[in-house]
């Protein structure tokens, strides 16, 4: 009988202690965004207000809680990539509009208006694009490609991801559908990514990875993933296709069933002040390489903004994107 | 020594005869209670999360946003039949999940008998690299092998590489190589747990019919580790089945499509389509249940019980000149499963760019100070994971223990139902299993308001934990239960012994090495366990898995490896902190018999 | 603090087939009684169901007043106070002699000094104070038979059940054991049932044998009784060495079946159709009784010590005789049967 009384004493003390919510936090943020941490940090020593900062991993992982959480919602605000997602999560009624009133006092650059979506569902806080990775100890400075179309030159060379594992690519497949014509850029896919080993790689990571090790010599990635290796020390560069690049904004969005929407204002506020945005830029990851889209901030050194944006249709990505996800795996993938 | 059949303990269930149940109340089911409660706590950790996800592949709007319809509907399984590549992506698993599991069990066999029966130099050494290995997540293998093999990876920058063998690695070769050498600890566990209680009657017995060494091993002992080998079998078939990142990065090949892409595709994005999950899952489930049934309806006989009371100990072989051989071997498999994947590891968190390769000015200790200086959030994610990893392991094994010992007492047909839910568990992607603890502890209507264990809540990342560790340990414990003679049992409950001191006395002692290494292995697996790590993230701070994992997806591989070095050394050491004082505990020393030597004073 | 035993109307089915059928046992308290029978024949389940490691489907089981299993109640194995000697022994393998010895002492809160009182007696009485601290690995068979009978005895129980305790052991020793073993029982006046297939063991420890077959008793009554009026043929044959001969009794002659011999004069037979029953002790020179005179062809010899046991051919029919000498195979035997010993069953 001892052993049991002590084992079961020793077993309950346990679970209080890992019950014990740890001082109930103001404001519960999932996320993944390299600098939430960082901006949580900074938002606590001006506001005192405490955040929790969820970050199951990457954006997948994030969807996936999201998703599961469905109707009973445990977050009081998302920061995520991605507009067609948050649009989706608005349409569902897990999130709520962000007031009108957070947009109006904000002075947005132009880039940054383009990227306010009418449902409200999300409020932007900056943005990147899709560029073109180059190794540079395999092209030479002559060769590099300058448009979508160039690749053609490095057919079975080129490493790029699957959309049906990347939200982000899959807004990259539209754009690209967008600017070439949706049968042009499907001829153009079909003789550049002729390698199935580099042309379904589940994340911007391996793509860095192919381009870097050697396997690819091209790679169709995410700018601000590009500049961070730059920072890096990597040899890669960024190029930008003439055609244009789809913007990928950042965006805040609001819990349907929050609690805290004070405190949700507040960080909003903070997020687009001097004080956050510098947060933001306050590390070497990816997502620190942001373009911003608020006036008078300035993007981190090394960071091109003079890209040529295409605004995407996300009316029609969205009614084709089963279709041509299925596409992409049945030819690239599978 | 004899053999007590199975057979006469199954058939002798100890339950109630059938048709005197109906006059029985409140005595039958207070002596189900014990039973069905574990039963249940069984079904509430595996069965119930799992089946949330898997019941929409037929009812799909079941957590439907906008609320649940209970419709049937076979589209979601229509939908992913009526694909073209859906029947080869099922032949794929299945052969790759064969043969890698084919592959994996004749390694971790071999090591066990080579490292428990043969006189080899080194011996307590090599015993170790299964544990290394295992400690090593497979995630890191996987960049290991990548940072290794690629054509512009550290063994072509060494010129170590002939370019027909790093073009041709990437494919179902080099998956199966990377499967076998990432699996095969665990296949050596389960072997190594069931050859701990083979003592050496039956081997002397053939010895004197005048049968060889190999003989012995292909027609007694082989044969009487079947249950355990099967067992490993089948437990690398699941886990191979429910991999995807080793596939997607090694086999990038496209004619090598395998089930879990679905899986992972469908979790990828918003909103998550649950019943196409669910309905590929519920098809992994199917081959599992498969093979564990076909092996049922293949291997009548009943599983030979081998501790009884009359066992002796085992001998060691004296293998003479072909120690030497045999001892190289091993060294081999060391260095291709342990020294060289860590290797990369060490050269990657000791560089700081991936595509200057191994130029020397590439070299920099600046991730590895980075990785080991205290007060970081890496650090504190450290330490919260190995306090999980602790708790979870205590709770598994415990639990894992109940188990076994209450199925051992069980029918047949309900040890081999148990046993393949639980190994079908295994062969779903851990992911499918942290959406269904979502969907039952934050939406169901019953669970969702209980405070504990509560969504949020490390609690419930525990109970996570536990379950995806629980068929790891009920696969170790079991095999070993298995073997008890059932009569030293029968012996103590005539003795006046109660059931839970039975387990204690007689059970445990006998079987502590399985339950010692059921324990050990939790606790090395949470600490990088991902997929809970990663749903159940409790809102008091994150645990060590995300953290690396961020690190890497966003390609900062420098400084993740540095970390997961720093955490892997941390674990280990805690693994050793707890199982030398165990070591002295139990008497490894083959000349005694296999169990403890008891105190003169049993437990009161 | 023996106990009786007292069985009525077990029944127990497995897996379909009728192992137990409607059993009634009665054991008077200080009684050894031995199960015999054939495999197969249901005497292990009748031992673990007395036990309480299985359950009957129908009956009840009394021990002395208490019952400890009917339809509507039971009583754990647990707490029945009944010792079993297995037939793998069943020492713990962690324990050593004297642990085995004390585990179970333990678990009823005995005091200190009662166990350690029990413990020596056992140990003394079954001549293994020496070897209390050792492993039952380091012990050879004897001694671990005789550890697990000093656990049995330790505990003082109501009733022992011994599930065939002798038969992993090697001839010489087991007659030995046996003796010892017996000797242990009846100093301690314990109630035993003990179940084996050995017969000549059986006839040697009991005070009445229980023949088993398919589930039922077919003969209950003292070894006495049963070697000198089996009450069927199965009985008969199962008792060593009895050789059971058809053929037909007609006006108290009977006359062997199929066989050209004389008929014997067989007092108090039905007549029909019946079985002569021939012990192998009974075979008398042919002139010692002429009217019972028999003659059949030689078989086989085998010497066993005090006589040789002979096969001898009648006709169609074979029978076991025990004879001074042994007469070449192939040669003809003639031999007599008291007529008072020669039963005739009628099944």
């Amino acid at each position: 009988m001892n052993i049991k009384t002590t084992l079961g004493l020793a077993l309950g003390l346990t679970a209080l202690s890992i019950a014990a919510p740890a001082g109930a936090a103001d404001l519960v943020l999932y996320d993944a965004l390299d600098f939430a941490g960082p901006v949580a940090k900074a938002f606590q020593a001006k506001t005192g207000l405490t955040v929790d900062v969820v970050e199951p991993g990457s954006t997948g992982e994030t969807l996936g809680k999201i998703a599961a959480e469905g109707n009973n919602p445990q977050f009081d605000i998302v920061w995520l990539d991605g507009s067609a997602v948050m649009e989706r999560m608005a349409a569902d009624h897990v999130l709520q509009p962000v007031p009108a009133q957070a947009f109006d006092k904000i002075a947005w650059t132009d880039l940054g208006k383009s990227l306010i979506p009418q449902s409200h569902a999300f409020l932007p806080t900056g943005t990147s694009t899709t560029a073109i990775e180059v190794n540079t100890k395999k092209v030479k400075a002559d060769k590099m490609p300058k448009s979508w179309a160039d690749l053609q030159g490095f057919a079975g060379s080129v490493a790029a991801k699957d959309p049906n594992l990347s939200g982000p690519a899959y807004q990259w497949l539209a754009g690209l559908f967008q600017t070439n014509g949706v049968d042009a850029g499907k001829e153009l896919l079909a003789r550049t990514l002729t390698n199935k080993s580099l042309s379904g790689l589940s994340s911007g990571g391996k793509v860095n990875k192919a381009v870097l090790t050697g396997d690819a010599s091209v790679g169709i990635n995410q700018d601000s993933a590009i500049f961070s290796k730059i920072a890096a020390g990597e040899p890669v560069v960024a190029v930008y296709p003439s055609e244009g690049s789809v913007s990928l904004p950042q965006g805040l969005g609001i819990s349907a069933r929050t609690q805290h929407m004070d405190a949700a204002r507040k960080f909003i506020e903070f997020v687009t002040s001097a004080d956050g945005q510098a947060a933001m830029q306050n590390g070497d990851d990816t997502d620190f390489f942001y373009i911003p889209i608020v006036k008078g901030v300035k993007p981190k050194p090394g960071r091109a903004t003079n890209i040529a944006y295409t605004h995407l249709d996300d009316a029609t990505a969205s009614a084709h994107e089963t279709e041509w996800k299925q596409w992409y795996k049945d030819k690239f993938v599978q | 020594m004899t053999m007590v059949q199975n057979r006469g303990a199954a058939a002798l269930a100890g339950g109630i005869g059938a048709s005197g149940w109906t006059r029985r109340r409140l005595p039958a089911l207070a002596r189900l209670g014990g039973p069905l409660a574990v039963y249940a706590v069984f079904a509430l950790l595996i069965g119930l999360p799992l089946a949330l996800v898997l019941l929409q592949a037929v009812v799909p709007g079941l957590f439907a946003v906008d609320g649940a319809q209970g419709l049937f509907s076979a589209e979601p399984l229509a939908r992913i039949f009526s694909s073209p590549s859906v029947a080869g992506s099922i032949l794929h698993s299945l052969e790759l999940g064969l043969l890698a599991a084919a592959t994996t069990t004749l390694l971790g066999g071999a090591f066990a008998v080579l490292v428990q029966r043969c006189d080899i130099p080194l011996r307590g050494a090599i015993s170790l690299v299964p544990w290394l290995v295992f400690l090593t997540p497979s995630y890191l293998k996987a960049l290991a092998w990548v940072l290794l093999m690629s054509s512009g990876g550290y063994l072509a920058q060494l010129s170590l590489l002939p370019p027909a063998l790093g073009a041709s690695f990437f494919g179902l070769g080099g998956l199966v190589f990377v499967h076998t050498l990432s699996l095969f600890p665990l296949a050596a566990f389960i072997i190594g747990s069931a050859l701990a209680g083979l003592g050496s009657e039956l081997e002397d017995a053939a010895r004197l019919s005048g049968a060889g060494p190999l003989r012995i091993w292909l027609r007694v002992n082989g044969p009487l580790l079947a249950p355990a080998i099967v067992l490993s079998f089948i437990a690398t078939f699941a886990e191979v089945l429910s991999d995807f990142g080793l596939a997607s990065t090694i086999a990038r090949m496209s004619s090598f499509g395998v089930l879990t892409y679905g899986i992972y595709a469908a979790a990828s994005d918003y909103p998550v389509d649950f019943p196409a999950a669910g309905a590929q899952a519920l098809v992994l489930l199917a081959l599992v249940l498969l093979v564990v049934v076909s092996d049922r309806l293949l291997r009548r006989r009943a599983d030979p019980h081998l501790i009884s009371g009359r066992a002796r100990p085992a001998r060691r072989y004296q293998l003479g000149a072909w120690r030497w051989l045999v001892f190289a071997m091993a060294l081999l498999v060391a260095f291709l499963a342990l020294i060289l994947p860590l290797g990369a590891i060490a050269v990657r968190a000791l560089t700081s760019t991936l595509g200057n390769g191994l130029a020397p000015d590439n070299f920099t200790l600046a991730n590895l100070g980075a990785a080991l200086s205290p007060d970081t959030p890496a650090n504190d994610g450290l330490m919260r994971s190995l306090f999980y990893a602790g708790l979870t392991a205590v709770i598994t094994s415990t639990l894992a223990l109940l188990l076994s010992a209450q199925l051992d007492r069980s029918s047949a047909v309900l040890r081999t139902a148990v046993l393949g839910l639980s190994l079908g568990a295994v062969a779903i992607p851990g992911i499918v299993l942290g959406f269904g603890y979502i969907l039952v502890w934050n939406r169901l209507p019953g669970f969702r308001d209980w405070p504990f264990p509560h969504y949020g809540d490390g609690s419930l990342l525990v109970m996570g934990y536990v379950a995806a560790a629980l068929p790891y340990c009920l696969v170790v414990i079991l095999s070993a239960i298995g073997q008890l003679a059932p009569s030293l049992t029968d012996a103590a409950r005539l003795s006046g012994i109660g059931a839970i001191r039975r387990l204690i006395s007689v059970t445990l002692p006998l079987i502590l090495v399985s339950v010692v290494t059921a324990f050990l292995l939790t606790f090395i697996r949470t600490v990088f366990e991902l997929p809970m790590s990663q749903m159940l993230i409790p809102q008091s701070g994150p645990p060590a898995p995300t953290l690396i994992l961020k690190l890497f997806s966003h390609d900062r591989d420098g400084l993740a490896c540095a970390i997961a070095l720093a955490a892997m050394t941390a674990a280990g050491g805690a693994a050793a902190l707890i199982w030398y004082p165990l070591r002295r505990i139990i008497a490894f020393d083959r000349s005694q018999p296999p169990g403890i030597p008891a105190a003169p004073g049993e437990p009161s | 603090m023996t106990a009786s035993l007292h069985c009525t109307g077990i029944s127990k089915s497995l897996g379909g087939r009728v192992v137990l059928s409607n059993l009634d046992l009665a054991i008077k308290a200080g009684e050894v009684v031995s199960l015999l029978g054939p495999s197969g024949s249901g005497k292990t389940t009748l031992l673990r169901s007395i036990a309480g490691l299985v359950d009957p489907d129908r009956g009840m089981i009394m021990l002395g007043d208490r019952v400890v299993w009917s339809e509507r109640s039971v009583l754990p194995a647990e707490k029945r106070r009944i010792g079993m000697v297995f037939q793998d022994y069943a020492l713990w393998p962690h324990m050593t002699v004297a642990g085995n010895l004390s585990f179970g002492l333990r678990a009823q809160r005995l005091p200190e000094q009662e166990i350690a009182a029990r413990v020596g007696h056992a140990l003394d009485v079954t001549r293994l104070a020496a070897f209390r601290d050792r492993y039952p690995s380091e012990l050879s068979g004897g001694q671990q038979q005789r550890v697990a009978i000093a656990r049995c005895l330790a505990a003082r129980p109501a009733l022992m059940l011994f599930d065939e305790p002798l038969s992993n052991l090697d001839a010489a020793l087991r007659e030995d054991m046996r003796i010892e073993m017996m000797e242990l029982v009846r100093r301690e006046a314990a109630t035993v049932i003990y179940v084996t297939h050995d017969q000549a063991e059986a006839m040697a420890v009991s005070d009445r044998i229980a023949v088993m077959r398919d589930g039922r008793i077919a003969q209950f009554d003292t070894p006495r009784a049963i070697y000198e009026r089996p009450v069927d043929s199965f009985v008969a044959g199962f008792i060593g060495g009895f050789s059971v001969v058809p053929g037909t009794v007609r006006d108290g002659l009977f006359s062997v079946l199929g066989a050209a011999t004389d008929s014997l004069r067989t007092p108090g037979a039905k007549p029909g159709d019946g079985m002569l029953v021939v012990r192998p002790e009974d075979a008398r020179p042919a002139e010692a009784h002429p009217g019972n005179r028999l003659q059949g062809k030689v078989l086989s010899s085998a010497f066993q010590g005090r006589c040789w046991r002979l096969a001898v051919e009648l006709g169609p029919q074979r029978v076991r005789l025990d004879w001074p000498e042994a007469p070449p195979v192939g040669s003809s035997l003639a031999f007599s049967l008291p007529p008072e010993r020669c039963i005739v069953l009628t099944n």
